[in-house]
């Protein structure tokens, strides 16, 4: 196989499959958009609860850490036999996959606060509340962007296997590219998951530079 | 206005901080808190704006027991400066001092303007310093804003813990004088916990000194001074200040950071060392740092083409005292020689010199310098 011919193999593959492929995308995001929510609605106000209760914040760290270190394809493996195929397994799974950088880096961000700007906070007469709100969660947002930002990455690259359960997403275009043995169409599926996980984290690498309060930045 | 009725603390561990105070501050009066770490001066102090609650006792401000308000509510009535400033990083200096003001729900009119008038109080630009963040001002400018801060929400009560001992000397002394001046005009009850003397002794209507829990003495710096209750007392605020009394001796005398040579040197490392010190004269010692003479800026010039000349060839050598040798023989020397400054020695060995302004000082009872800030104070 001659490279100009497999590049003109990669192109027409791209035409002629155009919809295949955008259908494929736009599954991709929905899993890993929603299972990316469904992790900091989860672990944000989590990471809060345990930083209050600094006991707690070892096992429930180590948990998300044993969820994490399960192998991806496992994990799907051992969900189908409770839940079955389909998208509420794949969801399931990204989400847990999810939930340790957004923990740790929320966790780590609440606890690096400068304890002084809390102290005084409090003894001018900041409710909890207010300390949370005003001092705690701003001082801590690039950690917490930088930990949404590591789990989004993660998780596009892990939902391409969402299709063993039958979830779809560019994991299809990959597979059925594998199994008919073409290499173009594995590339057709590999590239956009691929554009998907650097264009996000690109986004989100402005995100947290715009999340770092301008004070922070500036320097004597 | 604030009274503390058989207060004690004890901490869960079992530990006593505080056994039994009973302590009375007045309105207007600037109380300092002193002792030694672990006398329960900080935690006293914190028990006024309910940071740490007592296990025994009651507190009152105005009459009313603290223990039955809301402590949000307390606070906000409350001023409170820290140590380490705790300016939050994010927020502008102006929205650093509008916080209390703003959680109290004061109109944006009044809150503006009272941040300008207190920016102007401490003595910050308010057009320049408003809407610069914390990160870019200097740490004594920090705690400007952290004391006007805690002024802001115009609170009777202001605590002060330890504010300015993380601050370099001279920041120190300036807020001490702006402390004095703008208690002067404000007339608030402050609590001011310090572990240093010279701070307590400079800024406080009564000092109390805490010991292991307990007030030992409460009373003003003038009759601490003179009346010492205790060995502990007197020991604490330092027996050089209690033996103001009697004759000083050329310890009191003189300055110990003093600029020397070795006597083996040439007259160019003697001038090249009175330019980096910015000083007109040097000790020359030997080994040791025994001392072997004096050699001034005008001896060196006169000599300096020669460059046979060594220091040892062209030093004076003017007689050393010793530490315990009396105000009236130094001035006596001062007066008969034309000597600008006498050395101090311990068996030969070099221990300070005693210029004109080294001895003034030391007779104010002022602290003494090094020899080179005593030139720029002479400039």
């Amino acid at each position: 196989m001659n490279d100009r011919n497999f590049f003109v193999l990669f192109i027409e593959t791209i035409q002629g499959r155009w919809d295949d492929i955008l259908v494929a995308l736009q599954e991709h995001l929905f899993l890993s958009f929603i299972s990316i929510v469904i992790a900091i609605v989860i672990s944000v106000p989590l990471g809060i609860f345990i930083s209050r209760r600094k006991k707690l914040a070892e096992p429930f760290i180590a948990i998300s850490a044993i969820f994490q270190t399960v192998p991806s394809l496992a994990l799907f493996g051992f969900l189908i036999p409770f839940l079955g195929i389909g998208n509420t397994t794949a969801i399931i799974a990204l989400t847990v996959y999810a939930l340790l950088p957004i923990l740790r880096n929320t966790y780590t961000g609440i606890t690096s606060v400068d304890q002084s700007s809390i102290e005084a906070g409090r003894g001018m007469g900041m409710t909890n509340l207010q300390i949370l709100q005003k001092i705690e969660i701003p001082l801590s947002l690039p950690v917490i962007m930088a930990g949404v930002r590591t789990a989004t990455v993660l998780t596009i690259g892990v939902a391409t296997l969402a299709t063993f359960v039958g979830a779809g997403g560019l994991g299809d275009i990959i597979y059925r590219g594998l199994t008919s043995n073409k290499d173009e169409l594995v590339l057709a599926g590999a590239l956009p998951a691929t554009i998907l996980a650097l264009g996000f984290d690109l986004i989100l690498k402005l995100l947290e530079n715009a999340a770092t309060p301008k004070g922070i930045k500036a320097k004597k | 206005m604030i009274t503390f009725k058989n207060v004690s603390k004890q901490f869960p561990d079992g530990t006593t901080a505080l056994k039994d105070i009973n302590l009375h501050i007045e309105k207007g009066e600037l109380l300092t808190l002193i002792g030694p770490s672990g006398c329960g001066k900080t935690t006293t102090m914190k028990m006024i704006n309910r940071l740490i609650e007592p296990t025994g006792g009651q507190i009152y401000i105005d009459g009313i027991q603290i223990a039955e308000q809301d402590p949000v509510e307390l606070r906000r009535s409350i001023g409170y400066v820290i140590q380490q400033i705790g300016l939050l990083p994010h927020m502008t200096i102006a929205e650093n001092i509008s916080l209390i003001p703003k959680l109290k729900k004061w109109e944006k009119n009044k809150i503006d303007k009272r941040v300008d008038e207190l920016l102007d109080l401490v003595g910050l630009e308010p057009s320049t310093f408003r809407s610069r963040y914390p990160l870019e001002l200097s740490g004594g400018q920090q705690q400007r804003v952290g004391v006007i801060r805690a002024l802001a929400a115009e609170p009777p009560i202001i605590l002060m813990d330890e504010p300015f001992s993380a601050l370099d000397p001279i920041s120190r002394e300036q807020l001490q004088d702006e402390l004095i001046k703008l208690q002067k005009e404000i007339q608030k009850t402050i609590v001011f916990v310090t572990h240093d003397m010279d701070e307590a002794m400079k800024i406080a209507d009564r000092i109390a000194i805490m010991k292991d829990g307990e007030i030992l003495q409460l009373d003003t710096p003038d009759r601490i001074l003179r009346h010492p209750k205790n060995e502990f007392v007197r020991d604490f605020v330092g027996d050089e200040r209690i033996a103001k009394g009697q004759t000083p001796s050329a310890r009191d005398l003189m300055i110990r950071k003093v600029a020397t040579v070795k006597d083996s040197r040439g007259l160019a490392e003697a001038f090249r060392l009175m330019k980096s010190e910015r000083v007109d004269s040097l000790v020359v010692t030997g080994p040791e740092q025994v001392y072997q003479g004096v050699i001034t800026l005008e001896v060196v010039q006169e000599h300096y083409e020669d460059d046979s000349k060594r220091i040892v060839d062209v030093m004076s050598e003017p007689e050393p005292v010793t530490s315990d040798t009396v105000y009236p023989e130094i001035a006596k020397r001062f007066a008969e020689e034309t000597v600008k400054m006498i050395p101090v020695v311990n068996e030969k060995k070099l221990e300070g010199v005693i210029t004109n302004g080294s001895m003034m000082r030391g007779l104010a009872g002022l602290d003494q310098v090094s020899q080179r800030k005593e030139g720029a104070l002479n400039e």
